[in-house]
């Protein structure tokens, strides 16, 4: 066995004049091995999903987006956004961001006024980006302010203090906290329950849930806050890509239970697979 | 969202397939060590610090932004202006203060700044930075107990047998935590270890598995086709 | 006291927490806590460490977390100081070099000297720093905290690489912490790795103890408390008094948990009353 995996581990290669050697990296093989099986798992599902044009139960609360956004217009008050406090690198953020893309655009078709707070430069330069576009697309880019989208604070609880200001003394209607959450998430929750409306938060973070959930209105659970952006759109191959995921988790669902098997009867090649 | 999807412009598609060869390439390193002709590792640590001096660049952005929007809540006397004053000074005022003299000081060993001035401004960042920022810090995480007992006491209902079971599960782990309740009976530090250890690890382990395949399939949708055009 | 003014008012929760939790505090109150497991299982890696091994203690916690992780990490690095070990403190974030000097400033160093026993190389600014420091200290921290070169640091000398420690510990507070440890020291070079949590991020972090990835967990201030039982340091970085605060704080919820679910039922009995 050593042997064999020697010989695919590791290969010379001569081009006419470069030697190249390239090694798979010990204890990452079986990742490899795994994340290209579950990316064709994925894709191959996606394709089937378009074809027959599958549906998909949908994620309660985001079809309500428009009309709460709709509602906060009609009562003269503002919608807060907030995408958490991590970085441009963070998959949450950039999650958070797609859905303030959207967020922004109905807030400019219902004449809604739009704040949004930020906790990191980047993000704060993105998600001015984002929503300037949204107002300067609807021809309305003199409402746009620098006040409409403000950094607070690199500072977590800064940046907590700060959002609980914002959200204290302009009383928006409808709050967004989705995006990348550490324990700040409950203290601007809190803050912004009082007078909001409706609140929708989201996250992956595990630890942070809890609290999204006791609340907010809605709360997009872990993988639903990458699939929000397939569920609000209305393209098929958007909605196929939903349920490409669903592939990944059924193989690791056939892993776990044949992993528990073996390894109740004493046998653990399943788990020296996996490290290699 | 738009369910359009435009042809991409020229600029666009250089972007998109720079943007899909940086990422193939660090998916690529991450996997296969590639030492000669060129360590690739040492190529992408490399890149990867030049990513980090681009995006700490950008701070000087946010202190703009910063300072604009407090200026002009100055200027027009909005009802916050005292506070924007307050945050004024205090940003850089400390800036200052912390480059003369602490951990992060630009000249440590005195060759530019006067030893006398570093001497005479480290017991004030220190008594800023120990005794305000870090008491501030401090106080504002300790709002979250407070927050965590009313949340607890509106959310946790036995409304439904699933809520139900949250509230019992909940309430175990709040007894096992509190050291007390080990002299009443020692059995709730174990049933909180086991609640911990068991059934709270195989939830978050399912939760982690689903975010990690949506994290997966939303990378590889935003390096196939970014959504230009918003 | 009607439950649904505590509801939309609940001022008179937070009296009640405020007295429960300084009461204790401000009589001195103490109470014996018995260690947990996962505690006992740092404190037994660190005795059976042999002499004159490297431990790599890493501050990753803004000062917002102090009150949690801050005790632990004294009592963990007394721990250490009693033992014959030589000990590296670095930092992921920008607060931790300051946190360490504190730290250092606390307990009882005995006849360790600096340089020769311990260091303080600082903040660790990137990824590649992170990593390279596993297989070159020097490279990547040319001078330490007090502007020292690093190559002319006798401990340095005799560890020049990260990957030689014994143990690594980090005192958490989300990230960059624990997961980078794991994913680039522990997966990679086997180094054993130990984290000291906050409340809110033990649960997650439980699944690699479970698992060996984790040789021990210190939870909260509680940790810090049953660690000061361990070293027989009673008092030295102020968790064990504030237990009682703890478990109080902890019963008042409880009783309200409890009071308000009461209160419920009550006023879901008499609206069924009224309708019949």
């Amino acid at each position: 066995m050593d042997n064999v995996l020697s010989k695919i581990g590791r290969t010379w290669g001569n081009t006419r004049c470069v030697r190249l050697m390239l090694e798979l990296v010990e204890g990452r093989i079986a990742q490899l091995a795994l994340l290209i099986i579950v990316l064709a798992a994925i894709y191959g599902l996606s394709r089937i999903a378009q074809k027959r044009q599958m549906k998909t139960r949908g994620i309660p609360g985001l079809e309500r987006i428009d009309e709460w956004i709709k509602e906060a217009g009609k009562l003269g008050r503002s919608v807060f956004y907030t995408p958490g406090t991590g970085g441009v690198t963070s998959s949450d953020t950039l999650a958070g961001l797609a859905l303030l893309d959207y967020v922004a655009k109905h807030c400019v078709e219902h004449g809604t006024p739009l704040i949004v707070a930020t906790a990191d430069v980047n993000v704060q330069q993105v998600s001015e980006d984002i929503v300037k576009s949204a107002y300067t697309a609807a021809g309305k880019g003199k409402e746009f302010t620098a006040e409409t989208v403000r950094y607070i604070s690199g500072r977590q609880f800064a940046y907590a203090a700060g959002v609980m200001g914002i959200l204290r003394r302009e009383k928006p209607a409808v709050n967004f906290f989705v995006g990348d959450f550490s324990a700040e998430a409950l203290e601007i929750a809190e803050a912004g329950r009082s007078e909001a409306i409706y609140q929708f938060g989201g996250t992956s973070n595990v630890d942070q849930l809890p609290y999204f959930m006791a609340t907010c209105d809605q709360t997009l659970i872990g993988a639903e806050l990458y699939t929000a952006q397939g569920f609000l759109s209305a393209d098929p191959e958007a909605t196929s890509t939903l349920v490409g995921p669903d592939a990944g988790k059924v193989l690791a669902i056939l892993l776990i239970l044949l992993g528990a098997f073996l390894l109740t009867f004493g046998n653990s090649i399943l788990v020296d697979l996996l490290q290699l | 969202m738009s369910a359009k999807k435009r042809k991409m412009t020229r600029g666009e598609l250089i972007l998109q397939i720079l943007i899909f060869s940086l990422g193939f390439f660090y998916a690529f390193v991450y996997y296969v060590n590639v030492s000669t002709p060129v360590d690739l590792q040492a190529v992408s640590d490399q890149l990867f610090a030049y990513l980090t001096a681009m995006l700490t660049a950008a701070f000087a952005i946010g202190i703009i932004n910063l300072t604009r929007v407090h200026v002009n809540n100055v200027k027009l006397k909005r009802p916050v202006w005292r506070y924007s004053i307050v945050l004024i000074i205090s940003l850089y005022g400390m800036a200052i203060i912390s480059m003369i003299s602490s951990p992060f000081a630009i000249d440590p060993t005195g060759a530019v700044i006067p030893a006398g001035l570093i001497d005479a401004v480290t017991p004030i960042w220190e008594f800023l930075y120990y005794k305000i920022l870090v008491t501030i810090n401090s106080s504002i995480f300790s709002l979250l107990a407070f927050f965590i007992a009313s949340a607890a006491y509106r959310a946790f209902k036995a409304r439904t047998l699933e809520s139900t079971i949250l509230l019992a599960a909940g309430l175990l782990v709040v007894l096992g935590q509190a050291p007390i309740m080990d002299l009443v009976w020692p059995g709730f530090s174990a049933i909180r270890s086991w609640i911990l250890l068991f059934p709270n690890t195989g939830g978050q382990r399912g939760i982690l598995i689903g975010a990690a395949l949506g994290i997966l399939a939303f990378s590889v949708r935003r390096l196939i086709r970014y959504p230009w055009g918003r | 006291m009607n439950p649904s003014n505590l509801r939309s008012d609940p001022r008179l929760i937070y009296l009640l927490l405020i007295l429960v939790i300084t009461v204790p505090i401000l009589t001195h109150s103490v109470l014996p806590v018995p260690v947990s497991s996962t505690t006992q299982a740092l404190y037994d890696f660190i005795e059976k460490l042999p002499a004159n091994s490297l431990v790599v203690v890493s501050f990753d916690y803004p000062t917002s977390v102090v009150p949690e992780l801050h005790p632990q990490a004294i009592v963990v690095t007394q721990h250490l100081f009693m033992r014959p070990l030589k000990v590296l403190f670095v930092a992921q974030y920008q607060d931790g070099p300051a946190l360490a000097d504190a730290v250092l400033d606390a307990i009882d160093k005995g006849n360790k000297t600096y340089g020769v026993d311990y260091a303080t190389l600082g903040f660790i600014p990137n990824t590649a720093t992170f990593i390279g420091m596993i297989t070159n200290i020097p490279q990547f921290f040319p001078v330490d905290t007090h502007g020292n070169p690093v190559n002319t640091l006798p401990i340095v000398k005799e560890f020049p690489a990260g990957k030689q420690a014994a143990l690594v510990i980090t005192f958490s507070a989300g990230e960059p912490g624990l997961l980078d440890y794991l994913q680039y020291w522990q997966s990679s070079f086997n180094i054993p790795v130990a984290v000291g949590a906050t409340a809110s991020n033990a649960p997650g972090y439980l699944p690699f103890y479970n698992s060996g990835q984790l040789v021990g967990i210190l939870i909260s201030i509680r940790g810090a408390a049953e660690y000061e039982i361990l070293i027989h340091r009673m008092g030295i970085s102020g968790a064990t008094s504030a237990m009682v605060a703890q478990s109080t704080s902890h019963l008042l919820i409880v009783v309200m948990v409890v009071f308000g679910n009461v209160a419920y039922f009550v006023e879901r009995g008499r609206k069924k009353g009224v309708a019949k």
